[in-house]
């Protein structure tokens, strides 16, 4: 099985997984395999240190989307802007919009409410993938594990504590697509030490406590002749990727090369 | 400068800062310093290795490590921390039992921006007061930004205290609890109203004022006491050390970080680069072909790195362990370049 077969049909693709666990790479290395199934791609990231540009030697484009190829769309999003956005929607008197977007009330309580970032995330990229003419899949390069648990919490916490209104509603959207086995994979980047391995572990339980078991593992920069942690097998059944590290002069070198790699490697 | 008796580790997810922080602890204690080190999310092996049992609350246990001097281990806890400053500022339990149960303060305010930074130092706070120790490390959560943790107390106090709260919520609600917006400005105010509950829903509003109306009689206190600890990051004897990776790629992210601590006037007494890969000869298996190339990358960041760096600062390199060290032996062992720190 490769990992196109783990990922299938899906059109959303959550890559998450530890700080500094190689997701970003693992993103861009998973947008292009789909782009190489003729696939349409929204790869998105939602951190404002930009750093999914390097991976195709591109400038950083703060916050525009980029054509990288024909298929492949690039987006670093403020999610702030999406839910700024949806105020502006419902606010239609604009010295209340300009006072509210200022407040720090506000801009605490959208910093701080937990996932709430991490929802609209979402929520735009559902409806990128509901309009028409819009991408096939969307992989998101998400947050580390903390904050992946709490987006992927944050719709139904969400919908606990604000009832109706353009933030439930988004909230709503998002929950439902989310719910769906059929359109959400979760693939978790991991290195192959034991330390990582064990926050890996942790995060596999939780992940599927909210039923939302991977699609599958990927162990990024793995040293040649380093066998699959046991432990981790036990903990997943579902296929384990290793990807070697690879030596290169040129960071626009490092995604063809795993690309090769997942295009052929079984688990 | 003056030898630090506060050390903070800053740096970005996955650097390894929590194994730094941890192993500079107890090279510090071995080398005679009554030393207390604070970390945010250990992982089981070092949870193991300093006694911390999740569930164990935050008060700080003794490590036994031998020699003379003494090294302790606490965890950090940001809502036991919240817990006991509000105790601390209440005028009375009422008033406290008020903000505990209070479903903002138990569901938001725990993520609430900064809180977990802020919590840390306040933590901090409450053991500097204790004034029992040589020297005190604390590990951060890892930052997406330096901001995250420099600029906690400033976020904190500006939610507390901004004046938009004033009119955006506690005279749009009576002492009963009910929204009164059409009353403060007639037909606006109801349209305000209808928008309001659109937006954020009424409940979660009606909380939000509780929140701030239980609070009022602890602002004064509380805002005091973020002004003392927003000083205590920029005192003379708080040393911060900037851990960052030795790519090429990160070296960017390390200045970043350097950069807003040095616009902060927060005492950066080192950045170190972790993990470096020494350098080897080019042999023919592979594995040596990548630990060569390993080697390569490594020494070409931190070569930038030292260039940026300039004179001003040290730059000290951690060199990377196959296995990754563990006990306090080899924890120790790695922390070693790092003692030059508390001079």
């Amino acid at each position: 099985m490769t990992l196109l077969d783990a990922i299938g049909g899906r059109r959303l693709v959550l890559v998450t997984g530890k700080g500094g666990a190689g997701k970003s790479v693992l993103a861009a290395t998973i947008a292009r395999l789909l782009v190489g199934a003729s696939r349409r791609v929204l790869l998105l990231e939602s951190d404002p240190r930009e750093s999914l540009y390097r991976a195709f030697g591109i400038e950083p484009s703060g916050g525009e989307s980029v054509r990288v190829q024909r298929l492949l769309e690039l987006k670093n999003l403020d999610p702030r802007r999406v839910i700024d956005d949806l105020v502006r929607d419902a606010l239609p008197i604009p010295f209340l919009i300009a006072r509210v977007l200022r407040s720090p009330v506000y801009r605490h309580f959208v910093d701080g409410a937990p996932g709430l970032k991490e929802a609209a995330a979402l929520a735009y990229a559902v409806r990128r993938l509901r309009a028409r003419r819009g991408p096939d899949v969307v992989v998101f390069d998400a947050p580390a594990t903390g904050h992946a648990l709490a987006m992927i919490d944050a719709p139904s916490r969400i919908g606990e504590a604000i009832a109706g209104g353009p933030v439930g509603r988004m909230a709503g959207e998002v929950a439902s697509f989310l719910a769906d086995p059929a359109e959400l994979a979760v693939v978790v980047a991991s290195l192959a030490e034991p330390v990582v391995v064990e926050e890996t572990i942790e995060l596999l339980a939780a992940l599927r406590d909210r039923g939302r078991e991977p699609v599958a593992v990927v162990l990024n920069a793995v040293f040649p002749g380093t066998k699959v942690d046991p432990s981790l097998r036990e903990s997943f059944t579902g296929p384990v990727f290793s990807l070697p590290i690879v030596p290169h002069d040129d960071p626009r070198e490092l995604v063809p090369a795993l690309v090769a790699t997942l295009a052929v490697g079984g688990a | 400068m003056r030898a630090p008796s506060l050390l903070i580790f800053v740096g970005a997810g996955g650097v390894g800062k929590t194994t730094l922080a941890a192993g500079t602890a107890v090279a510090a204690a071995r080398a005679g310093l009554d030393t207390l080190v604070m970390t945010f999310d250990p992982s089981r092996r070092l949870r193991g290795v300093l006694g911390l049992r999740p569930g164990g609350g935050d008060a700080p246990i003794r490590v036994p490590i031998g020699g003379t001097a003494r090294l302790e281990a606490g965890l950090l806890d940001a809502k036991a921390t919240f817990d006991r400053v509000v105790a601390l500022h209440s005028p009375d339990a009422a008033s406290r039992e008020r903000i505990y149960r209070n479903r903002f303060y138990r569901d938001l305010s725990g993520t609430l921006a900064g809180i977990l930074e802020y919590m840390a130092v306040e933590r901090l706070y409450e053991i500097a007061a204790e004034g029992s120790r040589d020297l005190v490390i604390l590990d951060t959560p890892p930052a997406r930004q330096a901001m995250d943790f420099l600029g906690a107390p400033s976020r904190i106090t500006e939610f507390l205290d901004s004046g938009a709260i004033d009119f955006a919520l506690r005279p749009w609600f009576d002492a009963e609890g009910r929204f009164r917006a059409a009353e403060r400005l007639g037909p606006i105010g109801r349209g305000l109203e209808r928008l309001l509950d659109r937006i954020v829903g009424i409940d979660l509003l009606r909380d939000l004022a509780e929140f701030f109306q239980a609070f009022a009689p602890m602002y004064a206190g509380f805002r005091e006491r973020a002004e003392r600890v927003a000083a205590l990051l920029r005192d003379p004897s708080t040393g911060f050390v900037l851990v960052g990776s030795p790519g090429p790629d990160r070296v960017a992210d390390t200045m970043l970080f350097a950069r807003k601590l040095r616009e902060g006037r927060h005492g950066l007494r080192a950045v170190v680069a972790n993990r470096v890969h020494p350098e080897s000869r080019e042999g023919r298996a592979p594995g040596e072909r990548v630990r060569a190339w390993l080697g390569r990358r490594d020494r070409s960041g931190v070569d930038a790195l030292r260039a940026l760096v300039g004179d001003a600062l040290p730059v000290i390199e951690v060199l990377a362990e196959d296995p990754p060290p563990e006990g306090p032996e080899s924890l120790s062992r790695i922390a070693q370049p790092l003692l030059t720190v508390l001079k």
